[in-house]
């Protein structure tokens, strides 16, 4: 089977998403034009909200990307994220994978199918970058919550 | 010392902000707003409205 996701996130920022990748024990391939999934669309994917041929991406291009996301420990046949051009036209990448068999260890780590753990760290990321760049000092923390929080700070 | 809070929760996040007078805490985030996605609620604090030392407003992003 195949699980071929979009997901609700956009980059546009690959030092950012490098660093969200460090921090999560992933790594990003730069210019890697193909993500390993399973192989042949099986158009058995129904979700409206994830399924990637029910959001606008063409089953012919699956598989293909711009850069990729690999865990730290990939090996070849591994399930990998791609980072493809935006259907909509806009600038920056969306995110693309396919959640069934080896992709599934995504989904396990980082918080379910739409991979909140990837997006938040991304987030903390941008927001780093463009705080320190209007002159804050950041770091990071965890609330009492267990939430991951940027906090900055300038006189 | 003007502070800014960013929490992440499930893929959103929100923005509080400190130490800002009046309407500068929000032209101080409207750039950070834009690159974490459209803003989905404002919720200014009555301090926001004041010239004080503590101004909190709540601003939650999505991306």
């Amino acid at each position: 089977m195949s699980h071929v996701a979009a997901i609700d996130l956009f980059v546009d920022d690959l030092d950012a998403l490098d660093r969200a990748c460090a921090d999560l024990g992933l790594r990003l391939v730069r210019n890697q034009t193909q993500f390993t999934w399973f192989g042949r669309w099986m158009n058995d994917y129904n979700d409206p909200e994830r399924a990637a041929a029910l959001k606008g991406y063409d089953p012919k291009t699956f598989g293909r990307c711009e850069h990729v996301i690999q865990r730290a420990d990939h090996t070849p046949g591994h399930y990998e994220i791609g980072l493809v051009r935006r259907p909509d036209g806009k600038p920056g990448w969306s995110v693309v994978y396919d959640d069934y068999s080896t992709g599934r260890y995504f989904t396990t780590k980082f918080g379910g199918k739409d991979l909140p753990e990837l997006k938040s760290h991304y987030g903390a990321a941008v927001t780093e970058k463009h705080l320190a760049s209007h002159g804050y000092a950041t770091r990071r923390q965890y609330n009492k919550d267990g939430q991951l929080q940027v906090v900055a700070t300038k006189f | 010392m003007k502070t800014i809070t960013v929490t992440f929760k499930g893929g959103n996040a929100t923005v509080a902000t400190d130490g800002y007078r009046g309407s500068e805490c929000q032209r101080a985030t409207e750039e950070l707003e834009k690159l974490l996605g459209a803003k989905t609620s404002d919720t200014p604090t009555a301090e926001a409205l004041l010239p004080p030392v503590q101004n909190k407003s709540g601003i939650k992003a999505g991306y």
